[in-house]
């Protein structure tokens, strides 16, 4: 037998070709004669004559989870029921029509052949390699089980622990702690390995934490990019400071690397790691020297400015803050006044500073800085950090009363993450806090009860936590580890049971930026 | 050229078990699969499905992925060019498949499937009318990449995975089988 290539591909694109065979199969009597299996007759044939055009693009709007300051509005397109392309939303004028590279690749992401593709169960054990299918069903089964197990042995269900972190920021991701809290008082390591010091810091500093928006940073005569590199991780908020420098601010990067970003600034300065309390100070106290600061903002704003001032007086000498930073003496009074004198002016704190010693103190020294040269509160201005209010959610699910008759944790209440928020009157339970940034030796040391049920989302404990050695044995003794992810990684491989989660290009989600203002409907 | 073929109700068989045993999902419907070849080498049914999913499923990467758009159009990605071709075919033969946009039409199970369907067609029901697209399928398709995932995971065999070895051999003989019947007169 022979057959024509070129004729089974003309039935197959040619319009009048493929209607013409179609017609034929309906009236050949094929179809009642396929016997049937994964694929199935079609009792609805069309015969009409397709639509031979060009087919335009469905297209649907979605926003970028990741824990990243521009959260990015996307507009996708697909056509044949398959993703083709996205781009950024022009409507959103943040994200202005571009994505990241990450972004642009997420059609990648969404066909990629290594995702989990099934609950599946590893039956010999935590990686052991050897795992079997199990329907969805199954798996809640035994994870339900092992629930009603801990509890009715227990007497509470602090034994059932959740570890979720920045994976997805979608308000839908939060449903897993409002599955956590529906069942009654549980474990969580809560914590941030973040940012939580300069959280402090201004809340301490400001009452609340809140951003200028970074589309003002366009009208800003002066900009400091303090420690932060938004060439590389927040490449939409670039346009802006492009954008006032080419209107003649001055942009300056200090930071220990010379980073990308530093490379597109008016000026760079190199400090030692670790001491941009000691600059801010020094900072301020040149521009009270020079009485350049604000004294009217000072006196309807502040609060103990006297001692501030008498601690820089005493404390604070410019060789020293010179010697210790590695900037020149004349650079950093430069930079102070320079500084003092353009209005409004702000400085964009990152967050790796505050992971040093004294971190805490050194965005509050920043934000004294700015505070001292009258630029809090002003647009265009700010002691840029984040702010947390805008995307914390703390829908229903996650507020909701416990069952009736839950018993939990009765000792000091541990400290709350950003995500780990309770609402609502005080109770006689709490759930228990254990320390995130110390996951494995809080899983192996936890009692009464000890952890017996690990829920991992939106993280991998494993790339992101310290002490690997220790995590496996804390892993090896838990009685039931659950990883729901989109891709097999190091966690699942100590998991138990993997559960495969959706992307944001197949669910409805909510999504809002600790850094800007919009808000995305998924 | 048909001399070459196995006997009609022997090569639909081989292929069925070909199918079932691609298609399952659970140890028991993979091992009964299994089992109907009657082979010598005998696998207990949990043993068989952990190692059906450490070469065709995962969670962990795959030995030898069962999509054709690996191995024709991209190493990483499922639903690209070679899978929507697929989906025109099947189509065009007449096929609804309920599994659309859930699992890419070019898995393997699905596409062997497709191809003993057509097969049942003319050697059973004595219908010819689809007969050079499944020439078509095959010969463009099914033989361009079903080879690579032999020897993708021929390659990545470990000792003791005699259970798939043996079933990848089966494959190859059937493709190896149709090959040979049927040629592109261009």
């Amino acid at each position: 037998m022979s057959y024509s290539k070129a004729k089974v591909e003309e039935i197959l694109n040619n319009t009048i070709s493929r209607r013409s065979f179609l017609k034929g199969l309906a009236a050949s009597g094929v179809l009642s004669a396929l016997p049937g299996g994964v694929l199935e007759a079609n009792e609805d044939l069309n015969t009409k004559i397709p639509y031979s055009g060009e087919k335009s693009y469905q297209t649907f709007r979605n926003a970028c989870p990741r824990n990243c300051y521009d959260t990015c509005s996307i507009k996708t397109y697909v056509k044949d029921g398959v993703m083709q392309f996205i781009e950024g939303a022009q409507e959103s004028t943040y994200t202005r029509g571009g994505c990241c590279v990450k972004g642009n690749s997420y059609v990648k992401r969404v066909y990629s052949a290594r995702r989990l593709k099934y609950p599946m169960m590893q039956v010999g054990g935590k990686g052991s390699g050897t795992w079997k299918r199990i329907s969805w069903d199954q798996a809640i089964d035994i994870i339900a089980k092992k629930l009603l197990d801990m509890k009715k042995e227990d007497g509470t269900l602090l034994g059932a622990a959740l570890t979720k972190y920045s994976g997805n920021f979608g308000i839908t991701h939060y449903g897993i702690e409002g599955m956590f809290n529906s069942i009654g008082y549980t474990t969580r390591l809560a914590g941030t390995p973040c940012w939580p010091a300069g959280i402090d810091a201004q809340n301490l500093d400001m009452g609340d934490m809140w951003c200028n928006d970074p589309e003002e940073m366009k009208e800003s005569k002066f900009i400091i990019l303090w420690g932060v590199n938004p060439a590389a991780n927040s490449v939409h908020s670039m346009k802006y400071i492009y954008e006032a420098k080419s209107k003649g601010a001055k942009v300056v990067v200090i930071d220990p690397i010379f980073t990308e970003t530093a490379s597109k600034a008016s000026q760079y300065l190199q400090i030692k790691t670790g001491t941009d309390g000691l600059l801010a100070l020094g900072m301020a106290k040149i521009i009270i020297d020079a009485k350049l600061h604000d004294q009217k903002w000072l006196d309807a704003h502040s609060k103990g400015y006297k001692e501030y001032k008498a601690y820089l007086d005493k404390e604070v000498k410019l060789d020293d803050v010179s010697k210790v930073t590695g900037i020149p003496l004349a650079m950093i009074k430069e930079l102070a006044l320079s500084f003092a004198k353009a209005k409004p002016a702000t400085v964009w704190m990152g967050y790796g500073m505050q992971r040093h010693t004294n971190g805490g103190s050194m965005i509050r020294a920043i934000d004294a800085l700015v505070a001292v040269s009258g630029n809090i509160g002003k647009y265009a201005g700010g002691a840029r950090y984040g702010h947390l209010n805008t995307w914390g959610f703390n829908y229903a699910a996650l507020s909701q009363a416990k069952p009736e008759g839950s018993v939990g944790y009765t000792g000091p209440e541990g400290a709350k993450g950003e995500f780990a928020q309770v609402g609502g009157e005080k109770a006689a339970y709490t759930d228990r806090f254990l320390n995130i940034n110390k996951t494995a030796r809080e899983l192996l040391s936890a009692k009464e009860p000890k952890i017996r049920l690990l829920w991992v989302a939106c993280k991998n404990v494993f790339a992101q936590d310290f002490d690997r050695n220790q995590l496996i044995r804390a892993f090896q003794q838990l009685d039931l580890v659950v990883v729901a992810d989109q891709f097999f990684n190091e966690t699942a491989k100590w998991a138990d049971i993997v559960l495969p989660v959706t992307t944001q290009f197949e669910e409805y989600d909510v999504n809002v930026s600790y850094w800007h203002y919009w808000l995305s409907i998924n | 050229m048909q001399n070459h073929l196995l006997p009609r109700s022997e090569r639909l068989e081989t292929l069925k078990r070909l199918r079932d045993f691609f298609n399952a999902h659970t140890s028991q419907t993979l091992k009964e699969a299994y089992d109907a070849f009657s082979l010598e080498h005998s696998i207990d049914e949990d043993e068989l499905e952990i190692l059906f999913n450490r070469y065709f499923v995962g969670p962990m990467e795959p030995i030898a992925d069962p999509f054709a758009s690996v191995y024709i159009d991209d190493p990483q990605s499922v639903m690209t060019q070679s899978t929507l071709h697929v989906r025109s075919l099947y189509e065009t033969m007449g096929f609804f498949y309920p599994l659309k946009n859930i699992v890419p039409e070019d898995h393997i199970g699905v596409e062997l499937d497709a191809y003993y369907q057509l097969i049942y067609l003319e050697e059973v029901k004595n219908v010819a009318y689809l007969s050079e697209l499944r020439y078509y399928f095959f010969h463009e398709h099914i033989a361009v990449w079903m080879p690579q995932l032999i020897e993708r995971a021929m390659h990545g065999r470990s000792e003791g995975d005699n259970a798939i070895h043996f079933i990848l051999n089966e494959l190859k003989s059937f493709l190896i089988r149709e090959t040979t019947t049927t040629r592109s007169h261009e």
